[in-house]
Order: C-alpha cells, then structure tokens, then sequence
C-alpha cells in the first residue's frame, strides 16, 4: 500500500470521526434536559469533532502550506467556543434557568447572592 | 478590566497607547500573519510585525502581568495532559448524551491556591474544555471558580472533580511557576486608579 | 473517500435537522444562541468536507472567519439577553423575589 492510500484510509477515518462527534453534539443539545447540561454538549464534542474534520481535511490536501491555517482554525474555535460557553452559562445562571432539581450541589446559590458588578459586566 | 488610561488637560480620558504595544503580543500576532500567508520569507515578516504594532496601536488591551517563569518540560507535561484530557472528557459526555439514563449535575466551588490572575485566566480556560465542565461565574476577589460539572452521581464525585480541579492547576503553576512576589508597596495594582 | 464524504455529509444533515429542532423548540433565547452556535461548527464542518471533495483550499479563508467570528453572536446575545424570555420561568423568579 502507498503512503496516498495509507493518508487517504486516516483522512477518511477522521473525518467520518468528526462528523460523529458534530452529530453526537447535535443530539445531545436536543436531548438534554436543561441548558447548561446542552452547554456541556454543545462545547466538547463540538470542538473536537471540528478538530477531528480539521486533521482530515490536512491530511487529504497534503499541502504544507495550509498546515499553519488549519491550526488556527482549531486553536481559535478552542479559544472561542471557552469565551462563548462562559458567557452563556453565566448569563443563563444569573437568569435563574438552572433547574435545581438536576443538581446534587449548589454552592454558587448557598454562597452569598449579590455578584461583583452588573449583569455580564467584565 | 480596562486599559490603562490617561487623563487629558480637558478632562477626557484616553487609554495609554505606548504601553500597548507588548513583545509577547507582537510575536503572536506575527505567527498568526504567517500562518495565514503559509510561508516565511523575510517581507512576510517584516509586513506582519508592522501589522502587528499597527494592530496593537488601534486596540490598545492592558498589559498581561504573567510574573513567571516558563519552565519547557512541566510545559509540554500540561500541553499533553490537556489534549488528552479533551479527548477523554469528549468520550465521556458523548456517552451521557448517548445513554438512557438521566443526568444529575452539580455547581461546585473552587478556591484557587494563586491569587495571579493570569493563572485563574489559564485554568478557567482549561477547566472549560476538559472533563464535563462549564466555568459558570469566575469571583476575582477570592479567586474561586464555580464550576457547572456534568454527569455527578453523588457528594464523593464532587470532592473527586475539585481534586482534579486543583491538579490541574498543580500542573498550570509547575508549567508557568510564579515569581516572588515584589517588595511591599510596589505590588499595588494600578488598575484600582483607573477609570470604569 | 467519496462515499465516506458523503456519509459525513448525511451526517453533518442530520446534525443540522436536529439543530433546527432546538432552535425552534427554544424554549429561551439563550438556547437557541447556544444552538445556533453549534451550528456554526457544523458549518465549518461542512465546508471542509467540501474542500475535501473539491481538493482545492479555496474555502479556507471562510473556515477561518467563520471560526474565528461565530461565537461573537452568541456572547453579544449572552451578554444583552434581558434574563429570558421563557415566560414561566420569569414569572416563577418574580414570585421567589417577592415572596
């Protein structure tokens, strides 16, 4: 077997991988119960599953150049998809969407409830 | 928080722009020119760090106080541990995504042992993408995360995750580890006198 | 590999069906922010199958804004976002407040 087929098998396998996370992602923001539960959904497998398509893509273009592109296309989604799951989550707890019977612990609420600054302030 | 800023002989406020321009930003923004060029020849270089500065100019960001030392192999040790631990944390909520099972959550607490805000920075953005948890609010003044952890059984399975919670930040601090802090007095943070 | 791009264009499909469900099920605006944002990745996703079929890296740049700039619609929303706008659970936290 050829180095292309032996790279073309590991790009067919990553990317059928990715598309796997990206619809296990989507199933799970449709089926869990509450938002910061989909949130936990929505950011895992979400980002690895890009990553996954993002390697398979490197490897079935096998051209160097595009390598350094392709990193910052997972380093940014790393990067913002942290920032975006913060402040959804944070603006959702603050809204009191957060249902208590799904919790085991809540020691954000047992500890004192007037937050430092405004609603979503930095 | 905001940039450093400056008062005008009219009263107006203006943020500082000399400081803006910091090494550390100016070699990342570069890397980020070339990566998007796919090449190094030396106008791409020159051309990005020009970018770079004019980049740094127009939006000026307060200066990032890191106050440690990078230490290589405790560096690589955190960078693998995390890839790892993504994939790891990936694997398991796809299999509470794909179980019968309901999920209990729970909302823990953890006090950091640094007070550095760069190192609550770092570990908030790694704890986000490993294992089943959200930073759901971060409290600057006592340094404590409150974590939204996925898939918790049970009072134990807290205690577990904020262990875990807390070597991670172990292997954060043996990767970037802290400085001695400066003489008394000279520690006061400027950002206090600077405006809203 | 072009069936494998296709098998991973079904279910990328089925990923943006099931997306759709939540974002019209909602039941806030957050969520349907939240759900909007993975399917933005599910985009990226698909663009890249594309330049895989095409072998060509035209669509990269796009890759990239899209990566770099799909999450700012959900932080502005997050951050604007007046509470909810699921009525029941407003009202159930206006009764806790007076009581």
């Amino acid at each position: 077997m050829s180095v292309g087929a032996v790279l073309d098998v590991l790009a067919a396998a990553c990317l059928l991988v990715g598309a796997g996370f990206a619809l296990v992602a989507a199933v799970g923001v449709v089926r869990l119960p509450d938002l910061l539960s989909r949130m936990h959904a929505a950011t895992k497998p979400q980002v690895i599953g890009l990553a996954f398509v993002v390697t398979g893509l490197a490897l079935s273009l096998r051209d160097p150049s595009v390598l350094g592109f392709l990193a910052l296309v997972v380093l940014l989604q790393m990067a913002t998809s942290v920032i975006s799951s913060h402040m959804v989550g944070r603006a959702s707890f603050r809204a009191g969407q957060v249902r208590d019977d799904l919790l085991v612990v809540d020691e954000l609420s047992e500890s004192t409830q007037d937050w430092e600054g405004g609603r979503g302030a930095p | 928080m905001s940039p450093q800023v400056r008062v005008r002989a009219d009263g107006s406020v203006r943020p500082v722009r000399y400081r803006a321009v910091q090494p550390f930003a100016i070699f990342w923004l570069t890397l980020v020119w070339l990566a998007l060029w796919g090449a190094v020849t030396p106008m791409l270089v020159v051309s990005g760090v020009l970018v770079a500065v004019l980049a740094c100019l127009a939006f000026p960001l307060p200066p990032v106080k890191l106050e440690s030392r990078v230490r290589p192999w405790p560096l690589l040790i955190l960078a693998l541990r995390f890839a790892l631990d993504v994939v790891r944390a990936s694997l398991e909520v796809s299999a509470v995504v794909l179980r019968r099972r309901p999920v209990r959550n729970a909302v823990v607490a953890v006090d950091l042992r640094s007070s550095s805000d760069f190192v609550m920075t770092g570990v908030a953005a790694m704890l986000s993408l490993v294992p089943g948890s959200i930073v759901v609010e971060a409290r600057r003044s006592t340094h404590t995360l409150y974590l939204h952890v996925l898939d918790v059984p049970d009072a134990e399975a807290v205690e577990r995750f904020r262990r875990e919670a807390l070597a991670v930040e172990d292997r954060f601090l043996a990767a970037f580890e802290p400085l001695p802090a400066p003489p008394a007095g000279a520690d006061r943070d400027p950002r206090t006198e600077s405006a809203r | 590999m072009t069936v494998v791009l296709y098998v991973a264009g079904g279910m990328l499909l089925l990923a943006a069906g099931l997306l759709v469900v939540r974002i019209t099920a909602g039941p806030t605006i957050l969520d349907r922010s939240m759900a909007l944002d993975v399917m933005m990745s599910v985009m990226v996703c698909g663009m890249s199958l594309w330049a895989a079929h095409q072998d060509s890296d035209a669509a990269l740049p796009a890759i990239l804004a899209l990566a770099a700039i799909g999450f700012v619609g959900s932080v502005a929303v997050a951050r604007y976002a007046n509470g909810s706008d699921d009525v029941e659970a407003e009202n159930d936290q206006q009764e806790e407040e007076n009581a």
